[in-house]
């Protein structure tokens, strides 16, 4: 695999996200994948990852995200994102349902490919100012 | 410009000016007016800023220590992803000192221009360090 053909198994992942068509991540996810980062309670496994995001997107239901830079060596892949999403769904981290709160965050994840699939996850983001934004916490100063 | 080994071999003088809290060391590898998009509120802008987040830190946590578990470099950047463990011992950034010592995940990317580190753009697993702390409730605790 190309370095070229590794972003782009990264695009595709990021487009079913952003269509909600998680059904479609096996062309780009392997079926026993490591997910390095997944909250402890979440199954390994597709099913975990589906329940995740439907939950997300049950609070956040324009939930976007943006890649802003990949950056790809070896069987390795990189992705600097944003996200963007409105709080018009359920309640969620203490804010009421709807409180139509807009939410602007970032985050990196990391992508280990193998035979053209995503084996290894691994994915940090600046959760702390989701939780700012949404009133959870106090912002800084 | 430098070649994507030899913005590793910077990134890595970087992250040991910061274990060895040799600061004078990040003039070297970081430019004045380094961008740092992902700094906290309140600190001076550039290199300046950054000297004295950690100065700040190692006050509060003296045995603070960044592990690099992968660089990954094309072109102009290069990303790490590290492990970063610390005790806090005084209340700072919003954490008290609880006598417990915490180990999280997180990534950076920079980019590097003229041998030295122009931009930076971080994330860290901070709510880790509360849970592992026993400020916030785990994942898995209900």
């Amino acid at each position: 695999m190309s370095l070229e053909e590794n972003k782009a198994i990264v695009r595709r992942y990021r487009e079913i996200y952003n269509t909600n068509q998680l059904d479609q991540l096996g062309e780009v996810l392997a079926a026993d994948f490591t997910p390095h980062t997944l909250l402890p309670d979440v199954p390994r496994t597709l099913a975990g990852i589906k329940m995740v995001h439907q939950g997300t997107l049950a609070a956040f239901p324009d939930l976007r995200t943006t890649t802003e830079d990949l950056i790809a060596e070896g069987d390795k892949v990189v992705e600097r994102w944003t996200q963007t999403m409105t709080h018009t769904g359920i309640a969620m981290f203490g804010a009421p349902a709807g409180s139509g709160k807009k939410i602007k965050t970032t985050g990196i994840s990391l992508y280990r490919i193998a035979s053209g699939k995503i084996v290894e996850h691994w994915a940090n983001m600046d959760f702390v100012s989701v939780l700012h934004q949404i009133g959870a916490m106090p912002s800084p100063g | 410009m430098t070649t994507p080994e030899e913005n590793k071999a910077i990134v890595r003088r970087y992250q040991e000016a910061y274990n060895t809290n040799q600061l004078d060391d990040l003039d070297h590898v970081v430019a004045a007016d380094i961008k740092t998009p992902a700094m906290l509120p309140g600190f001076p802008h550039g290199l300046q800023g950054i000297k004295q987040l950690q100065r700040m830190t190692v006050d509060a946590w003296p045995d603070a220590h960044v592990t690099i578990e992968d660089l990954i470099a094309e072109g102009d950047r290069v990303a790490a992803r590290i492990t970063v463990s610390a005790t806090p011992q005084k209340e700072a950034f919003g954490v008290p000192p609880t006598g417990k010592s915490f180990k999280i995940g997180g990534m950076y990317i920079v980019r590097i221009a003229n041998g030295k580190i122009v931009e930076h753009w971080g994330v860290e697993d901070a709510i880790g360090i509360m849970q592992q702390l026993g400020l916030m409730p785990g994942p898995g605790a209900n």
